[in-house]
């Protein structure tokens, strides 16, 4: 892995799919972590809009299927990570 | 970590809990209703699933509930063996119920010291209305609030008590009545029928100390409840409504509150007649023919069926259960178009197929016949706890397409017609969890070649369509890049407009 998940992020996934944030990798996608079905996808969205006070584009949410797709995109919009 | 004997949900807990909730949504109670939902068939009551899950932890002596924050990820069927893993500890219990790899809920409940509030000696009930609220999107705006005296059903409330058993484990008639309420509060009111609810964050107030806040004994509960409820939110992105909700007793001391979430279903259009003949023109180019279309009630069939009869064939429109959609499909026929006469039957049924070939035959004879009808239809992995679903999905939908075939193709030879079947762009790029839908696809891909085969006179046509805007895709994530059925249905009419190959079998893929 070339770099690690932020914390905050991490925090909010896990929070979300009832993990421990050690379970959550830059590889960790849709389908590979028990909770991120579809439905758990949108949760998360919501989860991270409300923690990082951004607005996911709709068309766009289907595609961002792993941690390190989410991470990208936040930082799209901004977001720094400390 | 700990495992427990499966949790099936059946009939009886669904009307126990209906009774008990006052939550009389009809995704719940009225199959014909469920048919046209996303899920095809009806589903359990979410609060009703986490009450189940609850019942299997351990009993907890001198603990009483503090908070549950519950999540519905997947719909609840009845009469499927759903897994329950519990993890425990002092103070917190984490529940999840699974179907195979599917998470279907997920439920933490905090604890504390106390025991569960008892009800005062004669409870009283307060009867509500019995039909569910139809609010649109438009109805759903934040401020958007009811209040009403509100209390369960206390004998249905008593018997699921006596079934779950849920005293000992801090539970006790306000922490049921809770769970009930938010039922009732998104089933029936916010949004009310469309609502496929998704979450509840329950927060139960400690109760009063001492004797002064009360005239009544400490504890006990004055009924009939107070239930608040206001929308706090409406996301358009995904038709997600946020609701909070407050319960109190009958002097206003408040009890609990609940955040509640629930999608809110939109409203499908069947055959927009207006969007079809944009994309074409209506004619008179099958004036004289006469058409089957088995399935033609809802999405791509109604559509199919809408575009054939504005080229001015009559149309015999199969349907199973969903006779307004198939009324409203013959009312909305523009003038000139040509007739569309509805059968309601089984088209798996080969006693309902003779019938539809002896009309046919009393019509003059078949021209074209569409196959469109498909069994509801569910996500589900390839896994030994979805066998019998799948198996039952393939063998309905093989029947529902070689019932007509067998009845029917040999009328359609004698005028040199044509066949279509409804397959799915899925077989070209398949997707996990549609293993039934992908093998029921496939199956009748071959029963088409086959049937060129055996049936030289006839032209077939494969449709694989993508995903369609119908009842089944009606969920936030499932409408995403879905398109309106009437596109497909009018490069379909406009293939079968063209001259084709008898014996042969075409396939229409690209959907302009």
């Amino acid at each position: 892995m070339s770099s690690s998940v932020p914390a905050r992020l991490s925090s909010v996934l896990a929070d979300v799919f009832g993990a421990a944030p050690e379970a959550i990798t830059l590889e960790t996608a849709v389908g590979k972590l028990e909770g991120w079905d579809s439905f758990g996808h949108l949760q998360a969205v919501l989860a991270l809009e409300s923690e990082f006070g951004v607005q996911f584009d709709p068309a766009k949410i289907p595609e961002l299927t792993s941690v390190a797709k989410l991470k990208a995109y936040l930082e799209g919009k901004g977001v720094a990570w400390e | 970590m700990s495992a427990a004997a499966p949790i099936r949900f059946g009939d009886e807990e669904l009307a126990l809990f209906s009774a008990a909730s006052q939550d009389r949504n009809p995704l719940h109670l009225d199959e014909a209703h469920a048919r046209r939902s996303p899920f095809g068939a009806r589903v359990v009551f979410g609060a009703l699933g986490a009450l189940a899950a609850l019942a299997r932890l351990a009993e907890r002596p001198g603990q009483t509930l503090a908070s549950l924050t519950v999540e519905f990820p997947s719909p609840m069927q009845l009469g499927v063996d759903y897994a329950v893993e519990l993890q425990e500890s002092p103070e917190r219990a984490q529940l999840k119920l699974h179907d195979g790899k599917r998470l279907l809920l997920r439920a933490t409940a905090l604890f504390r010291a106390g025991s569960p509030r008892a009800l005062g000696a004669a409870p009283a009930f307060a009867s509500v209305a019995r039909e569910a609220a139809a609010l649109a999107v438009a109805d759903l705006q934040p401020g958007r609030s009811v209040e009403l005296a509100w209390t369960p059903e206390w004998a249905a409330l008593a018997a699921l008590e006596a079934r779950f058993q849920l005293a000992p484990r801090g539970l006790g008639p306000l922490e049921l009545a809770t769970l009930c309420a938010a039922s009732y509060v998104v089933g029936m009111q916010l949004p009310g029928v469309r609502a496929l609810f998704s979450r509840a964050v329950i927060r139960m107030e400690a109760p009063p100390d001492g004797v002064n806040a009360s005239p009544r004994e400490a504890g006990e509960l004055a009924t009939p409840f107070r239930l608040a409820a206001r929308v706090t939110g409406f996301d358009p992105r995904f038709d997600l409504l946020s609701t909070k909700a407050t319960l109190a007793d009958a002097e206003g001391a408040p009890l609990v509150a609940v955040d509640l979430q629930a999608f809110v279903r939109q409203e499908i259009v069947h055959a927009d007649a207006g969007a079809l003949a944009a994309l074409l023109p209506p004619g008179a180019a099958l004036a004289g023919k006469l058409a089957l279309v088995v399935g033609a009630s809802r999405g791509l069939g109604a559509s199919l069926a809408q575009a054939l009869a504005q080229q001015g064939a009559t149309v015999l429109a199969t349907f199973r259960s969903s006779r307004a959609e198939a009324e409203r499909l013959v009312a909305a026929l523009p003038e000139g178009a040509g007739r569309v006469l509805l059968e309601q039957g089984d088209a798996a049924d080969p006693a309902f197929c003779a019938q539809l070939r002896a009309r046919c035959q009393a019509e003059g004879g078949l021209d074209l016949l569409v196959l469109n009808a498909c069994p509801p239809l569910l996500p589900l992995w390839l896994e030994p706890g979805s066998l019998a679903r799948l198996q039952e999905h393939v063998s309905q939908s093989v029947a529902l397409c070689a019932a007509p075939m067998s009845a029917l193709l040999e009328l359609c030879a004698a005028r040199a017609g044509r066949c279509v079947v409804v397959s799915s762009s899925a077989m070209r790029a398949p997707l996990p969890e549609w293993p039934h839908y992908l093998a029921a696809k496939g199956a009748l891909e071959a029963l088409a070649a086959v049937a060129a085969l055996e049936f030289p006179a006839v032209a077939f046509l494969v449709l694989r369509p993508p995903r369609l805007l119908t009842d089944l895709t009606n969920t936030p994530l499932g409408r995403q890049a879905a398109i309106p059925p009437a596109r497909v249905a009018a490069a379909t009419v406009r293939a079968l407009l063209a001259p084709a190959a008898p014996g042969a079998v075409a396939l229409l893929e690209e959907i302009p």
